[in-house]
């Protein structure tokens, strides 16, 4: 009985989130893999696992929002191995990006390579033969930049 | 603000694990600093909601039917956690009995140098270690009564050598 009562209140949980949350991951995922179709089988696959990690998602203090973006990130891991470089800095959206079009072009190099293509400090550092803290350092301007444009 | 958090907050690095692309090392030593020092958690939560913010703008409307199909495989997980379990039915006597023809015991290859015995071996342990303690004392004491022995024969030839 009680399993049935944590399950169906996971499951309105689980609703409720989706509410809120399932546009904005559905558009992050879009962003990476640029086809609706596919995009919608990773946003099923983060909500299907989701009833799993209510706990942690709904810890007070934790951004919703943030952790489900980690899991769809999780998901999509796969996929970013197949992802090829990002495209030239004057056509890194899949869309219209206010946020993107107020970085600069090694900005928005840096962010679409590590924020739609999965790429780790280390490794993008590595391809643009740069050092890690440039690299950090050239993401934190381009969040600067997502901040102006807010 | 202390100047080292402050050189922290410039770092990036609560950028970088914002965006998934920290170590885990990296992402051990900002969830400390985010309990230690306020000013680390108030940067990393505005950076989240800055992320919620670009998201939210770029959003697109799920596609109708979504949901549904999420509802549905969360009612089937439901319905199997659901799933009575089979009530226990006590084993008849016998399912036990081994066939007739069946070997009374089986090859075991185990690598185990230690060997299990039953308790009952400890008692005939202890009195075959008590044995041979009485078994010892007793060759020891026989001995000694025997070279004495030899000895005082020793000595009474050499007496009866001096008397004739």
């Amino acid at each position: 009985m009680n399993q049935q009562i944590i399950s169906n209140s996971g499951s309105s949980a689980t609703r409720a989130i989706y509410d809120q949350y399932a546009g904005l991951l559905y558009g992050y995922i879009y962003e990476v893999v640029k086809d609706k179709q596919i995009a919608e089988q990773y946003l099923l696959s983060v909500f299907n696992d989701l009833p799993q990690h209510l706990q942690d998602v709904l810890q007070p203090g934790v951004n919703t929002y943030n952790r489900l973006q980690q899991m769809a990130r999780r998901s999509l891991n796969s996929f970013f191995e197949t992802v090829p470089d990002c495209p030239p800095a004057d056509n890194v959206p899949a869309r219209p990006n206010k946020f993107l079009s107020r970085m600069n072009a090694e900005q928005q190099i840096v962010f679409c390579n590590i924020h739609y293509n999965g790429k780790s400090i280390g490794k993008l550092a590595a391809e643009l033969d740069k050092g890690e803290d440039e690299i950090r350092k050239i993401l934190q301007q381009a969040f600067a930049a997502i901040r102006r444009a807010a | 603000m202390n100047l080292d958090i402050q050189k922290y907050l410039d770092s990036g690095m609560l950028e970088a694990y914002v965006t998934g692309s920290a170590t885990q090392e990296e992402e051990r030593e900002i969830l400390y600093f985010t309990q230690k020092y306020p000013e680390v958690k108030q940067a990393l939560e505005q950076l989240e909601l800055d992320m919620e913010l670009m998201a939210a703008v770029m959003a697109i409307p799920p596609p109708p039917g979504a949901w549904d199909k999420i509802d549905s495989a969360i009612d089937d997980i439901i319905l199997r956690e659901q799933t009575a379990p089979n009530p226990f039915k006590e084993r008849q006597e016998q399912s036990f009995r081994p066939k007739e023809d069946a070997p009374r015991y089986i090859d075991a290859d185990i690598q185990d140098s230690h060997m299990r015995v039953h308790k009952a071996w400890k008692w005939v342990f202890a009195a075959v270690f008590i044995l041979g303690k009485i078994f010892l004392a007793t060759a020891i004491y026989f001995y000694l009564e025997n070279r004495q022995a030899q000895q005082q024969i020793q000595e009474l030839k050499t007496e009866v050598k001096a008397l004739k």
